[in-house]
């Protein structure tokens, strides 16, 4: 059985810190064009239990990417700090943004279909489309 | 062959910013230091421009100044990580990702491997430096330069 575990993390400048509960030390990536092109590489995350303790909230900016989605940023150094369910208390936490980054694990990739070719990870993971991914967060049946 | 080069035309996610700019090759590093890492969330992956940058949107465009000789540009409305400057020269990191067409990149080194996490690992067979051979190349190529 997978542990939660208490984690924290902090942008770049130090403006926003966070205190949240990590689902596992699972990490996943996801290579949708969106997540893409919001971070500057394949994002990579962690799910997040229940509400995070936010510090320094007033310097978050929040950009609404989807329906579905938000995103969270901070607005003095614009390091990307999450992506969240839309109206809803389920974040998952960029995992560069974590404290100490050790017993992390890369278990799954995400949007498989939208990856680029010039990178590939070489981690055993599972590899699964974005509508098999997104229904873990909707509660959509997957397209 | 200096003067074979590609222009490239790139966006944040929102649209607010955009950019265009001229670039030798269409080859890009994954870089893995701490600074990166934390900024995008990931490694960086990004192509190298030295030139000019044209920008419109500029009044979306906000910077972050990150070390003494490197600052961080992204879009204010949306978050997007959009490039990394060397502070006082035309040398410009800017994000794969960002880009219209992705055709055709190609992942050619990985930058700062002595700062990667040991949870991820690129598959891409590349020429792999230390942030210490990193800096030694930089200033090697500015000896060249001059």
């Amino acid at each position: 059985m997978a542990a939660s575990l208490d984690v924290s993390g902090h942008c770049l400048c130090g403006a926003v810190s966070y205190n949240a509960t990590a689902v596992s030390h699972d990490v996943s990536v996801c290579h949708c064009g969106m997540c893409r092109r919001w971070t500057g590489g394949p994002l990579m995350y962690f799910d997040v239990e229940g509400a995070p303790v936010i510090e320094g909230a007033e310097s978050i900016g929040i950009y609404k990417s989807s329906d579905v989605g938000e995103r969270g940023f901070c607005k003095r150094c614009g390091s990307v700090l999450f992506w969240k369910v839309a109206g809803e208390d389920r974040y998952t936490f960029t995992a560069g943004s974590l404290d100490t980054p050790s017993g992390l694990i890369l278990t799954k990739e995400i949007f498989v279909e939208d990856k680029p070719a010039f990178y590939e990870f070489a981690n055993p993971t599972e590899k699964l489309r974005g509508s098999d991914a997104m229904s873990a967060y909707t509660g959509d049946e997957p397209k | 062959m200096a003067s074979a080069g590609h222009t490239v035309k790139g966006h944040c996610l929102c649209g607010a910013v955009a950019f265009s700019a001229d670039v030798a090759k269409l080859e890009v590093d994954a870089c893995h230091c701490s600074m990166c890492r934390r900024w995008a969330g990931g490694p960086f992956i990004a192509l190298s421009c030295d030139g000019e940058l044209r920008i419109t949107g500029k009044d979306h465009l906000a910077t972050y100044r990150s070390s003494e000789w490197g600052e961080r540009s992204f879009c204010q409305t949306c978050g997007t990580s959009l490039f990394w400057h060397l502070v006082g020269t035309d040398h410009y990191a800017l994000s794969a990702n960002t880009l219209d067409d992705q055709s055709g990149l190609v992942l050619t080194s990985q930058i700062f491997i002595d700062e990667k996490p040991g949870f991820y690992e690129f598959a891409n067979d590349t020429p792999k430096l230390t942030g210490v051979e990193v800096v030694a190349a930089f200033e090697a190529s500015k000896g060249g330069e001059s």
